[in-house]
């Protein structure tokens, strides 16, 4: 079973999350935050050596995927994987999904049993996803009147 | 005049770099305000109050200059938050694996490293030359370095060539639009600013003059 | 578990084809917790499975997306209309109906 780890600015939302997604996996997947700066939780960044803990805490051969939020959480990401060894390396993707939903998805993905990559590419899926259906205004006019 | 650098004058030029970063935060602020949003004066401060806490630290031993400049990265990597703490330490941690003497460098190997650290940094953040970022400044202060180096002049030259080269770099940030980063959002707005990261960036080489090219008294 | 839904039987509608209606009975709707459990079941399954949110005139969706669930924006009261079609689609549905 892959292993999910879970990159955010901030350290509630890593947290959060991970709180979210271990219900969605039903047991069984091992989900790690990485959110905040090692000697500052509470302040708001992302840390590569964090974030190499959380991997080295949730590995498994069948791999781990990261989930992240955006900007220097790609880079710190990055740069955690350039701390493993090759065939570590070589197990791990960065996921382009957003993180909520990728999370989500993914940790009921992983607790599926599915490999690396269709975790991933059903967490990317969530780039599609549409969560309102926009009514037209004069239709939304109408309704409200 | 020597022409090896110590681990002690390293060991000094970070702590003069820190000092620079902390008495800079608000400047890095402002520039990053203009551009950015607003965190690299206090991410670099984090970063380098922490960095100037372990150097300060008498007990704090290194091996040779690779692990000095380990150690100098994983504190920035785990410190500094925002996206210079991977860029920053991605630099010290590929110039911590070129070659050097153990507990010195000479005029090559300290180049060699800064080259090192300088396509680390390019590879981690994906940028070029003119893309309004650090290695606006860099870049040239590296390139001046191995043109010193290859006509043969002193240590200490080549780090005042370095350090020309570094400025003027920084400077040309103002008169050019950002292709990376948050401030890429603002396309030909960001033109007019000074880059916050080419300004960090900057203060290495300026306190390298002092820290580098002149002998550390207690050694 | 749901005593209405489990009364459903999956119509046979052509060939491997099957459809049920489910009310949602859960008072918060059709939530996350009870998706994650429809994904999980219905992964089970090779058949090719969808639902329609008949209260709201929804688009059809993969029953075994959960984010695509989520979409049916299914609230207590709602109908679904489940769709499968494959080798395995009655026992499906039959798999299914009494998670709503």
């Amino acid at each position: 079973m892959i292993g999910l780890v879970l990159v955010s600015h901030s350290r509630l939302i890593a947290d959060g999350l991970c709180q979210l997604a271990d219900q969605m996996a039903g047991g069984g997947v091992k989900i790690a935050p990485a959110g905040g700066l090692t000697d500052d939780p509470y302040t708001l960044g992302t840390d590569a050596a964090l974030i190499l803990e959380a991997i080295e805490s949730v590995w498994s051969e069948d791999g781990v995927l990261l989930l992240v939020d955006m900007g220097s959480a790609v880079m710190s990401a990055e740069m955690a994987l350039e701390f493993l060894p090759d065939e570590q390396r070589n197990r791990c993707l960065i996921s382009n999904a957003p993180l909520v939903e990728g999370a989500i998805v993914a940790a009921l993905h992983a607790g599926m049993g599915n490999r690396l990559h269709d975790v991933n590419a059903a967490a990317e899926d969530a780039l599609n996803a549409r969560k309102v259906e926009r009514v037209p205004e004069n239709v939304k006019d109408k309704t409200c009147g | 005049m020597a022409q090896e650098i110590t681990l002690g004058q390293l060991r000094r030029w970070l702590i003069l770099y820190a000092d620079r970063i902390i008495a800079e935060e608000e400047q890095l602020t402002r520039l990053d305000a203009a551009i950015g949003d607003a965190d690299h004066g206090v991410n670099m401060r984090r970063g380098l109050e922490k960095v100037r806490e372990r150097l300060l630290d008498e007990e704090t031993q290194y091996a040779d200059v690779g692990a000095f400049f380990r150690s100098i990265a994983m504190t920035l990597i785990s410190a500094v938050g925002g996206a210079a703490g991977p860029l920053y330490g991605t630099f010290f941690l590929r110039a911590a694996t070129s070659p050097h003497n153990g507990e010195r460098v000479d005029l090559p190997q300290f180049t060699r490293m800064l080259r090192f650290g300088l396509d680390g940094l390019q590879q981690r953040g994906k940028a070029h030359i003119n893309d309004k970022t650090m290695v606006d400044t860099i870049q040239p202060a590296v390139e001046a370095m191995e043109a010193a180096l290859a006509s043969g002049q002193s240590l200490a030259v080549a780090l005042a060539a370095a350090k020309q080269a570094a400025r003027l770099g920084m400077e040309h940030t103002i008169e050019i639009r950002a292709n990376k980063g948050r401030a890429s959002y603002l396309g030909d707005r960001s033109i007019g600013h000074q880059d916050p990261g080419a300004t960090s960036a900057y203060f290495l080489f300026e306190t390298a003059v002092v820290a580098l090219s002149t002998p550390v008294p207690k050694e | 578990m749901d005593r209405a839904n489990t009364g459903v039987s999956p119509t046979p509608t052509e060939g491997n084809e099957h459809s049920a209606t489910v009310t949602v009975k859960d008072p918060q709707g059709l939530h996350l917790r009870t998706s994650k459990d429809v994904v999980r079941v219905a992964s089970q399954y090779q058949a090719e499975i969808t639902a329609q949110n008949l209260s709201r005139s929804s688009i059809q969706v993969d029953v075994k997306s959960i984010l695509q669930l989520m979409q049916l924006q299914a609230r207590q009261g709602h109908v679904l209309l489940l769709q499968a079609a494959g080798p395995d689609a009655a026992d499906a549905l039959n798999a299914l109906c009494v998670l709503f």
